[in-house]
């Protein structure tokens, strides 16, 4: 049984500093009273979209499990974690300001920023598991940034 | 839903701050709140309301357009 140290650090790292900055957000938000209802609807309503996201990945691998394509157990379990928290995160990020913001929310943008995210991750994730590079899957993440910048900050009408 | 959440702040002189303070939101959500972006609870709908010496009715006013 080959034990892998590095993978240990990793995943128990991520989860320790994944377990403070959750901590740190709380507590910061209490001091401004952010921990209310709409704080809550928020975070409800993402993790919703984010189970929506994952019920796709399952879907998407169970694909490409059907089609022959072999990936390992841990591969498909990090994407899948990266996929439902990233998607919970972005999500989150996404209602806060769109809720918030004075202009009207122009739904076109939002579209397709998320669009701008989901295809080249997607992408990127098949070429990953058919060329066994993990770090492949990294190059999804500048569209993943811009997509998430056009969904945010959309352009003022002219 | 639409509100006269704003034009009674003025009224009343009171800040979006001050608003969120009295009722134990963020400031952000009376700002989602009076853009109607964010319908409240009935129970944060009741505590603003008081904050004004209104009824809901006066506050808030329900419209099936959407």
């Amino acid at each position: 049984m080959d034990v892998s140290i590095g993978g240990l650090i990793g995943v128990y790292g991520g989860l320790a500093i994944g377990a403070l900055a959750w901590a740190f957000g709380r507590k910061k938000l209490k001091k401004e009273r952010g921990l209310d209802e709409m704080q809550t609807h928020i975070r409800e309503k993402s993790r919703s979209l984010a189970w929506f996201v994952t019920t796709a990945l399952i879907y998407f691998f169970l694909t490409l499990t059907m089609i022959g394509i072999d990936m390992s157990m841990s591969v498909v379990l990090s994407l899948l974690l990266l996929g439902h928290l990233g998607s919970w995160g972005i999500t989150a990020v996404i209602l806060s300001i769109n809720f918030t913001r004075e202009a009207p929310v122009k739904s076109q943008y939002i579209a397709g920023g998320i669009l701008l995210i989901c295809l080249p991750l997607t992408a990127f994730t098949l070429i990953t598991v058919a060329t066994q590079v993990w770090w492949y899957v990294l190059l999804g993440i500048p569209f993943a940034v811009a997509g998430l910048f056009i969904a945010l900050f959309q352009p003022k009408s002219a | 839903m639409q509100n006269r959440i704003k034009t009674l702040r003025k009224e009343h002189n009171m800040t979006q701050e001050a608003l969120s303070k009295q009722v134990g939101v963020s400031r952000q959500s009376i700002v989602a709140i009076e853009s109607g972006k964010y319908n409240p609870s009935l129970e944060l709908a009741f505590k603003i309301s008081q904050q004004f010496g209104c009824t809901i009715e006066d506050v808030f006013i329900f419209s099936e357009e959407r």
